[in-house]
């Protein structure tokens, strides 16, 4: 007689265990539910249900497909129970209809109830002769470099789900090696703080980079506390965004991490002169520092730091108010180091200050060349913009003085004229960015005579002179003519006219020509960005002159460019694409697409009927249909706007002109 | 509600509220630059983030009619500029449920 151990039925005297049996059956029986819903998983009926057992076994899900664990392998509890009962009505033929069981259902279901004496090929051993399988966790048995490595291959949001499927998986996922790079970027929104904090305390000592941008949520102090504590070993840090970060908490945090090379505290209110000094003293090896639009710190903060940390190289202080001060520039000028250096919207910025910054106090001029002589500034990038304090002299002075300048930005510095910006660009060979964006009182010569004739002439990428009204084509040509590797000019708002965009298509031609390549049809590339919106002066010839080009440089790309000396050599196809006024930006969009995907046929046909559109509305203007009944209708509506108050963006008053009306101009023409 | 998250913009040059520097939107999206509003110079948006809208009034601008809606910031609840619901002519309708930004209100944050 055999007995139920652990399980393993001996198959043998079936009628012995047939009534014990089938209540084991009814028992690990799962309901099949009208919805394969999920709900039902695991839920074992009891053996005391109002429904009788046969009719029972009627709703039982009898899966007639084999699977694997129908084929008794020995050790498989459930087989061997499901082949025991032969007893139990069965369907051999009816079909599984249940989805949802899958796989988890199939261990619980009866399955393939047969009668074994009929089928069996096989008996299996009596229980003393077999030998017991043991199952295999291959989890647990591996190393755990390589379970780290496996885990190490998901992201922060994945190991967080993954943790909670075993106690075991919950300390390997939050092992410190994993979490060396906090980074909150892309999930800042959804993680809520006690998650976070428990993560940054687990991992701890670990994390080396920590990203907690726009994590509002660290407010709670306490958080916070418990967060700086953890972090030892920070190198890159950046708390932007954190409210309310106690000052305390940050001091706690940057008095433990010595090992702090970048520190971004754009926009906290925590910030103060003390911290200043705190990082000076703690982290000497800091080389990017970013303090912009921190309110409660000034010019005298930074000075501390700079003399503090002798590695400093990237020095970010937007909107940081005391630079007039000359001690602080005085250190900016002993302590030679820094590389970047932005000071965007320090409007007390004054000139003096940025002449001892850049040669010193009172330097010893050079009686040849009427220049000081102090070692030049190792300068590679300059950010001014918008110090509505300097003017001529203080801008004068970065001349000659600045030989590696890479990228220089005065946009917004109002006053200042060609004279200051020709010493600089006469000595900065390296120049690639540059941004005179709202300088009202350039001239053309400036671009014609100093920018397009300069030694950086041929390395500049990035000109933006936006808003700079008085400059137009003659200070334009000359640049697109010589400065061959442009890659993005911003000419929107000023005088430039069709000409321009031709001598840019020119050049982008020319430029593709020059540079081959042995590959046959390779697709075109957008090398420059071109943006002249609000230009009053580019009419939709131009525009179209650049569609027309672009398509021709892409479609002879496939011609090679001396078919009988050298026949593997094709040009490459370089085009611009172009930001232009919003009403033709649809087309030129649609244009660029298509000449892109190297269909130039349909580019070209695209271009052709948009030219007959636009033709036919011009003509349709002045004369042609409809011509006088539109003028008159423009005629009136002009008139009703003289009756208007001129709102200029504000509603004054609307009981004004009621009933009042105005002496008819008729060609006054507010629009 | 929960707390609020500012959105972060990824881009090369980013416009943000003059106050209290959060992002509203970027370089790329400017469609005009050749607007004028109560504090100067003004700029039209394709798209915005971070601001709210207010009530939609109508008012006269130099160029007509107009349905607009004032948009503040989302964090200090300044002024930012506004929004174009509806442009009574056909020739402004093309500014409709564009926003615009003036510069006064503005910062660069790269």
């Amino acid at each position: 007689m055999s007995v139920p151990v652990d399980g393993v039925v001996e198959n043998e005297g079936l009628a012995n265990i047939k009534k014990g049996g089938r209540h084991r059956l009814l028992r690990g029986l799962q309901r099949m539910a009208s919805s394969p819903s999920l709900a039902h998983v695991g839920r074992q009926r009891s053996a005391s249900s109002p429904y009788s057992t046969h009719s029972t076994l009627s709703c039982v899900s009898l899966a007639s497909s084999p699977s694997p664990f129908a084929q008794a392998s020995p050790g498989s509890y459930f087989s061997h129970f499901s082949a025991d009962h032969s007893s139990a009505p069965t369907t051999p033929g009816s079909p599984v209809e249940s989805p949802g069981y899958d796989g988890i259902e199939t261990i619980l279901a009866v399955r393939k109830i047969e009668h074994p004496l009929l089928h069996s090929t096989s008996i299996s051993l009596p229980l003393d002769v077999k030998k017991k399988v043991a199952r295999t966790n291959m989890w647990e048995k591996m190393p755990h470099e390589i379970k780290i490595h496996i885990l190490s291959f998901l992201l922060p949001k994945e190991l967080v789900r993954v943790s909670r499927v075993s106690k075991d998986f919950h300390t390997t996922c939050f092992d410190g090696q994993l979490w060396t790079s906090f980074d909150a970027s892309e999930f800042y929104k959804e993680i809520p703080a006690e998650s976070m904090a428990k993560i940054i305390v687990t991992a701890g000592p670990f994390v080396k980079d920590l990203n907690l941008r726009g994590c509002v949520q660290v407010e709670h102090y306490k958080r916070a506390e418990v967060l700086a504590k953890a972090c030892r070993n920070l190198i890159n840090a950046t708390l932007e965004g954190c409210r309310n970060f106690q000052r305390t908490t940050l001091h706690t945090l940057l008095k433990s991490n010595e090992k702090l090379a970048t520190l971004n505290l754009t926009g906290l209110t925590a910030v103060t002169n003390a911290t200043c000094k705190i990082i000076a003293q703690s982290c000497p090896q800091l080389e990017m520092f970013n303090v912009s639009w921190c309110k409660h710190m000034d010019a005298r903060g930074i000075k501390t730091v700079v003399e503090g940390c002798p590695k400093l190289k990237d020095l970010r202080a937007g909107e940081i108010k005391g630079f007039e001060s000359s001690e602080v520039a005085n250190a900016l000028f002993k302590t030679n180091n820094l590389e970047r250096l932005v000071l965007a919207g320090c409007d007390d910025l004054s000139d003096n200050a940025l002449q001892i910054m850049v040669r010193g106090f009172d330097p010893e001029i050079d009686v040849l060349t009427d220049r000081p002589m102090v070692p030049p500034r190792k300068l590679r990038h300059l950010d001014l913009s918008r110090c509505t304090r300097l003017s001529n002299n203080g801008v004068k002075a970065l001349g000659y003085l600045v030989p590696d300048l890479e990228g220089l930005q005065l946009s917004g510095v109002t006053s200042i004229t060609d004279a200051a910006l020709e010493p600089i660009i006469a000595s900065t060979p390296r120049l690639t960015h540059l941004e005179l964006e709202d300088l009202p009182e350039l001239t053309n010569s400036l671009l014609s005579e100093h920018l397009a004739k300069a030694a950086c002439a041929s390395n500049l990428e990035h000109l933006s002179i936006s808003y700079c009204e008085n400059l137009g084509d003659t200070g334009m040509l000359p640049i697109f003519r010589n400065c061959t590797k442009l890659k993005s000019a911003f000419i929107d708002n000023t005088r430039v006219s069709d000409l321009v965009l031709a001598e840019a298509a020119a050049m982008v031609r020319e430029r593709a020509t020059a540079k081959t390549t042995t590959q046959k049809g390779v697709k075109p590339v957008a090398s420059l960005n071109l943006v002249v919106y609000d230009c009053q002066n580019v009419t939709w010839t131009g525009v179209r002159e650049v569609l027309s080009r672009n398509a021709e440089i892409a479609g002879r790309r496939n011609k090679p460019i001396q078919p009988t000396t050298n026949p593997n050599l094709y040009p490459s196809a370089e085009i611009i694409s172009l930001k232009c006024f919003y009403g033709w930006q649809m087309t030129v969009d649609e244009h660029t697409k298509r000449v892109l995907s190297g269909d130039v046929g349909a580019a070209n046909r695209l271009e052709r009927k948009w030219a007959l559109y636009m033709q036919a509305n011009e003509e349709a203007g002045v004369t042609g249909a409809n011509g006088r009944r539109r003028r008159r209708r423009a005629r009136e509506a002009a008139q009703a706007h003289a009756d208007e108050e001129d709102g200029d963006g504000v509603n004054t008053g609307g009981g004004v002109f009621t009933g009042r009306r105005r002496a008819r101009t008729a060609a006054c023409a507010i629009m | 509600m929960g707390l609020a998250y500012n959105t972060y913009l990824n881009c090369a040059r980013i416009f943000a509220c003059n106050n209290c520097k959060t992002h509203l939107a970027n370089h790329d999206d400017i469609i005009s630059r050749n607007f004028r509003g109560q504090h100067g110079k003004a700029f039209l948006f394709n798209t915005v983030v971070n601001v709210e809208t207010g009530e939609p009034n109508e008012r006269n601008m130099t160029t007509g009619r107009h349905i607009v809606r004032d948009i503040t910031c989302r964090e200090c609840k300044k002024v930012v500029g506004w929004k174009y619901d509806k442009a009574y002519e056909t020739s402004e309708k093309y500014k409709e449920g564009k926003f615009i930004l003036e510069a006064m209100l503005l910062c660069n944050v790269s």
